[in-house]
């Protein structure tokens, strides 16, 4: 059976730690510039910012953000947009992250945290975990008067460093960059309607929400195998140290999307909470918001070429905003309307600023052409990581990606799909129709000629009365359940994403390189071998693998900047 | 040039000049103080009923959070003491100063207007002695306008007050104004705070970069004048010279081309104002004093009356008149005085 | 023009009455400051706790017996002679001088020559006085003529506000004007008292000419100028301490009409307020004006009769 790729992906971080230079150095590289871009955004598939949200049964009405009134994208999100882009293809700094993911025993039991080693506490002693970012990479002023690209442009205050300090040694300044609201016309706002949702899951948190766990390889790249002991039951647990990377989601189709999660479809297990629909308010894909503009104060020329690139990233890759953007909401394009600027005057008092609109869209029609960058903006192209950029192109690329379809992988054990509940007569009857059998088939499940469908029993109080379980000559193939009176699901044997796995398992697919101990280290291609190897057991193991065999990966992978 | 011993002769004038502003984005200036936002219950709805109050969270109860308020004041009127928000002068003339030092001032004098911490008041005395001593440090400039102050004492205390007083007036009065809190307008039905100006609570929840969840502890709340509120600026500059006019030539250009904002946030866009054409600036001359300098203006034919008409001449500069005095503010910069 | 001094013989008593109200917030600091925890939210002391700091020392203002904010007379009759001393300096010595009053040509004159020189010095030196005599008017503490009407009690809920004092705590922060960041050790709180609140004014001058008069009545309504206003207390930079002033009742007292005020005073029927200053005859509105245009018309026309 095949997947879909996950909704995200990572850019890694480079082992040979960020992109940093002093202020001076930033300060030398060109000319100075201020002045103002004027811009619009257009959306490429309907954008949805959280304004205010209005829960009723299992449905939720979440309109766009307003400012007094009206519609808008807010100068923030815009700003963090960029940022984050800015420090990915710069190789900067991770400026913003959670401290701390502590340990806790009925979600995580390894602690970790994210620049700093973590004490973890066990019944048998304690054991340090490195972070989960290399250090080099925390932005907390360990480098001296050393910043990257990001905090340049975007800001940045040593924390302690003495106010009075303002030689131009100091690392701290102010933004250089003023992103001012996108305010969107009413015209260009599709109300809430039937056609445009995303997926939630009732009362609980967000589905494939951001919980990053140390013991799987999903959110962090493998470090060890460990043989774990739950109460007598030893399963197979493949713990990761640092995380793959700076997290950015796929472009895709919301229509696409919305079918698979939709609930009358059957294809994604709405189990323990039911299917809540967030019905969203949008900016209509094609439209763009009223023009709006972003400032800039003393950027050196070079660098400035460089944010023009990012606004304007080429002909592939474009930005995701906002909220449902695993769901493929929020593409957007930055269109530049105007620019106006002037340079830097000393011993002058400031020009008029003058119309340079020609000039920046020229900068803009550079991306990515390694070659004419790297002979006019020497600069820009040495800040350009160009391994990171190629590796976004593969997450930001738009190339067809209304054909593209990214899925969370199903988290209950060995969920398949799942079936109307007019069928539970038959199942009970344990006759299955020739209509049943289709259904299977059109999941690329094959039923056996000969098979026997038998109610399971109910062991404790709180087991779901309704599981049947379908045998061919002895051997369960599948199993039934229903659930929330609504949906017949269909589970495999085979694991899903919160599977564990049975250390004997591992031993018998892995094999010889299954002898692992208490705590076994892997490199990376034992890992991958790992995964591989207990592929058909269970596919989220790690998370390059389970990308790797998705459909439209060879796509994906041949995507270019 | 301009002169440390402003006002040896009295004041012979004043520059006065009367900016209508509208806020072309929100604006955000703030006093410390936070008040609380109340959520009615624990549902998964997101701003809805939620209402305002004017005073400090109570820490205890889970369902109220903070939200950092606009800067206001008390006034008594009637007997009756009320809060009303205001934009502070002091506010409006640091981002002048600001914008000052950092266009006018050389590069290589920056330090010097850095506020002098009380141990290091010897250093900086010799830095601003420096500063004025060198005719294109263009530190002049905002010495005499802004003013400084030094902690030394004696003979050659370089201490004096700024040419430039700044008063702010209006937020269109004490008029109930709508409270918008994410489209919903009056989302504060029990406001019991300052209503006179368009307020809105914005949200900011940053995002981790690696999990794309909200990064913790970062999500907050802060209250905005609303984009289109207006108030005004008056400035009065005391002994003015013909590169004061150009001084205001610059700003008026700059703030009107968003390259000079108000308030904090920049950074998000917030405190870009246009002046509007309406605004006004006059000279007001004392009979003594030899307008000549000034070019050719004239008296304005309806004065203001004044307690100090029949001692000093109204005269109004047209603002389109204003750009012709730039050239004698850059002729301070470049260290070469006269006209 | 004639000069007399306070102390020559009696010629007439004068007493300006009136009111000044705050407009903009008002500071008149005694120099000393508190950090005393009534000046704080709950959040912000917490926040100290957290931190381990000190609350900031916020500067008082300048308060009389019962708490209650005042305007010091010699806040006030040094602002008014300030701002005289800044619109007459250019038009000529005679009005104003700023003048070395330690120099040895006037220190080792004896007391009777010192005498004869200040009438040559400028009218504001010789109305507000010098080293070398006593100025003619006395400028009293100007009290504080508010109550808040407490009848809702909603005064107590105000974020900041003192009901008792009639004052609240501004706070500024000084932003770096390079990096735009806030300077945490220059957060400055101040105690002010707001817009609205009137003060009581009492001027009492002695032997005023006719000039003299026109010259106080112009200081005074220099309060309200819109061009070059009197400001008071700190921060008038920043648009602190604009007052209205109102004019109350001018009384004066000529030694002509002396016998009369008193046979006056002995007939009448009520003895309150018979003291002092109390109970003169009053000068017109048009007297008052008629005066202010002349000190004008000398001020403007001495500038003429010396070009």
């Amino acid at each position: 059976m095949e997947h879909n790729p996950n909704p995200f992906d990572f850019v890694p971080f480079s082992n040979d730690g960020p992109y940093l230079k002093t202020r001076a150095e930033f300060d030398g590289m060109g000319e100075m510039y201020s002045g103002y871009l004027e811009l619009r955004i257009k959306a490429l598939t309907p954008v949805h910012i959280v304004g205010y949200q209005k829960e009723s049964g299992t449905e939720r009405n979440s309109y766009i953000y307003r400012q007094d009134g009206m519609a808008c994208i807010p100068a923030s999100t815009i700003r963090g947009c960029l940022r984050s882009f800015i420090e990915t293809i710069s190789n900067g700094w991770v400026s913003q992250v959670n401290e701390k993911y502590e340990k806790d025993y009925a979600i995580r039991h390894i602690g970790f945290s994210t620049f700093n080693q973590y004490e973890n506490k066990h019944r048998s002693g304690k054991s340090i975990k490195e972070s989960a970012i290399y250090q080099k990479y925390d932005p907390s002023g360990k480098s001296g008067a050393n910043i990257d690209l990001a905090s340049y442009l975007f800001g940045f205050i040593k924390q302690d460093e003495t106010t009075s300090n303002n030689s131009s040694d100091s690392p701290s300044g102010k933004s250089k960059l003023f992103f001012e609201d996108a305010y969107i016309n009413q015209n260009a706002v599709d109300e809430l309607n039937e056609e445009c949702w995303a997926p939630d899951i009732s009362k609980d948190a967000f589905m494939g929400g951001a919980k990053p766990n140390a013991s799987s390889w999903w959110y962090m790249q493998p470090k060890e195998v460990w043989k774990r002991d739950i109460n007598g039951r030893f399963i197979a647990e493949f713990v990761g140290e640092k995380f793959w990377g700076r997290k950015f989601y796929y472009h895709q189709s919301p229509n696409k999307c919305m079918s698979y999660y939709h609930p009358e479809n059957y294809k994604w297990p709405y189990i323990k909470n039911s299917f809540c629909k967030v019905r969203l308010e949008t900016l209509r894909p094609l439209s763009s918001t009223e023009t709006f503009r972003i400032y800039f104060d003393c950027i050196p020329k070079d660098l400035l070429v460089f944010f023009i690139l990012c606004l304007l990233p080429g002909q592939n890759i474009r930005h995701k905003i906002g909220y449902g953007k695993p769901y493929g909401f929020g593409s957007i394009e930055f269109e530049i309307l105007r620019a106006k600027m002037r340079r830097k005057s000393i011993h002058a008092i400031p020009s008029q600023l003058v119309d340079m609109t020609a000039q920046v869209l020229t900068w803009g029609g550079l991306a990515w052409n390694e070659n004419q960058i790297k002979r006019d903006f020497k600069n820009t192209f040495e800040i350009i990581h160009w391994e990171s950029l190629n590796k976004l192109s593969k997450i930001l690329g738009i190339g067809n990606f209304e054909s593209m379809l990214h899925t969370y992988p199903a988290f209950p054990k060995g969920y398949l799909f799942g079936l109307p509940l007019i069928y539970e007569e038959e199942i009970i009857k344990g006759n299955l129709s020739t209509k049943v059998v289709e259904i299977f088939n059109s999941f690329g499940y094959q039923l056996p000629q000969k098979h026997s469908i038998i109610r399971m029993p109910q062991k404790h109080p709180k087991d779901n009365p309704n599981r049947w379980e379908l045998t061919t000559e002895n051997k369960v193939l599948f199993r039934f359940e229903k659930e929330n009176n609504r949906t017949l699901s269909v589970f495999s044997l085979t694991g899903n994403f919160a599977t564990p796995i049975p250390f004997s398992k591992f031993e018998k697919l892995v094999g010889t390189k299954g002898k692992v101990s208490n705590k076994t280290p892997v490199s990376a291609e034992q890992a991958k071998k790992i995964a591989q190897d207990l592929f058909e057991f269970k596919k989220p193991i790690h998370f390059q693998v389970y990308q790797e065999t998705s459909l439209g990966w060879d796509f994906i992978k041949n995507r270019q900047p | 040039m301009y002169n440390i011993a402003e006002y040896a002769n009295g004041v012979y004038g004043i520059l006065n000049a009367r900016w209508k502003v509208i806020c072309e984005t929100p604006l955000v200036i703030r006093n410390g103080v936070r008040i609380t936002q109340v959520k009615p219950d624990e549902s998964k709805n997101r701003n809805v009923n939620n209402w305002f109050a004017w005073r400090e969270r109570n820490e205890e109860k889970k369902l109220e959070s903070e939200v950092t308020s606009l800067n206001f004041g008390y006034e008594v009127v009637n007997g009756k003491v009320r809060p009303y928000y205001k934009i502070p002068a002091s506010s409006v003339r640091g981002s002048l100063r600001s914008w000052t030092i950092n266009h006018l001032v050389h590069p290589d004098f920056l330090d010097v207007s850095m506020p002098a911490m009380t141990n290091e008041a010897a250093i900086k005395a010799e830095l601003v002695g420096r500063a004025l001593a060198d005719p294109k440090s263009g530190y002049q400039v905002v010495a005499s306008l802004f003013g400084q102050a030094l902690n030394t004492e004696g003979e050659d205390n370089l201490s004096l007050a700024g040419r430039l007083a700044v008063t702010i007036k209006d937020l269109s009065g004490q008029v109930a104004k709508p409270f918008s809190f994410n489209g919903i307008t009056d989302g504060s039905k029990e406001f019991n705070g300052p209503k006179n100006a368009r307020q809105q609570v914005t949200v900011r929840n940053p995002l981790d970069r690696v999990t794309h969840a909200s990064k913790e502890g970062a999500l907050h709340q802060f209250m905005e004048f609303c984009k289109g509120e207006t108030f005004s600026i008056n400035l009065k500059i005391a002994n003015p010279r013909p590169a004061d006019l150009g001084f205001l030539s610059v700003l008026y250009r700059e703030i009107n081309a968003g390259m000079l904002r108000f308030g904090a946030l920049s950074s998000i866009g917030r405190g870009r104002v246009k002046i509007e054409e309406s605004s006004k600036c006059d000279l007001w001359l004392a009979n003594y004093f030899d307008k000549s300098i000034f070019g050719s203006i004239h008296p304005n034919s309806e004065r203001q009356s004044d307690i100090l008409s029949e001692l000093w001449e109204q005269y109004e500069i047209p603002l389109t008149s204003l750009t012709g005095y730039e050239q004698y503010l850059e002729n301070e910069l470049r260290g070469s005085h006269g006209a | 023009m004639n000069k007399i001094l306070k102390g020559e013989g009696f010629q007439n008593r004068y007493r300006f009455s009136g009111t000044l109200t705050t407009e903009s917030p008002l500071h008149i600091g005694t120099g000393s400051s508190s950090n005393d925890p009534k000046f704080f939210s709950q959040g912000e002391i917490k926040k100290f706790k957290d931190e381990k700091k000190d609350p900031p020392e916020v500067s008082l203002i300048i308060k009389d017996v019962n708490n209650k904010p005042i305007i010091p007379g010699s806040s006030l009759r040094g602002v008014m002679r300030h701002w005289l001393q800044d619109v007459l300096a250019g038009f000529g010595n005679q009005w104003s001088q700023i003048r070395n009053y330690e120099e040895r040509t006037l220190t080792e004159l004896d007391q009777e020559e010192q005498i004869q020189r200040v009438k040559d010095f400028s009218w504001v030196e010789f109305i507000f006085g010098t080293p070398f005599h006593e100025g003619k008017i006395d400028i009293w503490d100007a009290k504080c003529a508010t109550a808040t009407d407490k009848k809702n009690g909603n005064e107590k809920k105000f974020l900041g506000w003192d009901d008792n004092t009639l004052t609240y705590v501004e706070t500024s922060v000084a932003i770096d004007p390079v990096k735009g960041t806030a300077i945490d050790k220059l957060l400055y709180k101040y105690e002010v008292v707001p817009p609205g609140v009137k003060f009581e004014v009492d001027i009492v001058g002695q032997n005023l000419s006719d000039l003299e008069i026109g010259l106080v009545l112009l200081a005074l309504e220099g309060f309200n100028s819109h061009i070059y206003p009197i400001q008071i207390g700190s921060k008038g930079g920043n648009g602190y301490g604009r007052v209205k002033y109102e004019s109350g009742k001018i009384y004066g007292l000529s030694n002509t009409e002396v016998k009369d005020w008193l046979t006056g005073m002995l007939n009448k029927g009520d003895k309150s307020n018979d003291g002092g200053y109390y109970m003169l005859p009053e000068l017109s509105e048009d007297k008052k004006s008629s005066l202010i245009k002349e000190a004008k018309s000398a001020i403007t026309g001495g500038l003429q009769s010396s070009r």
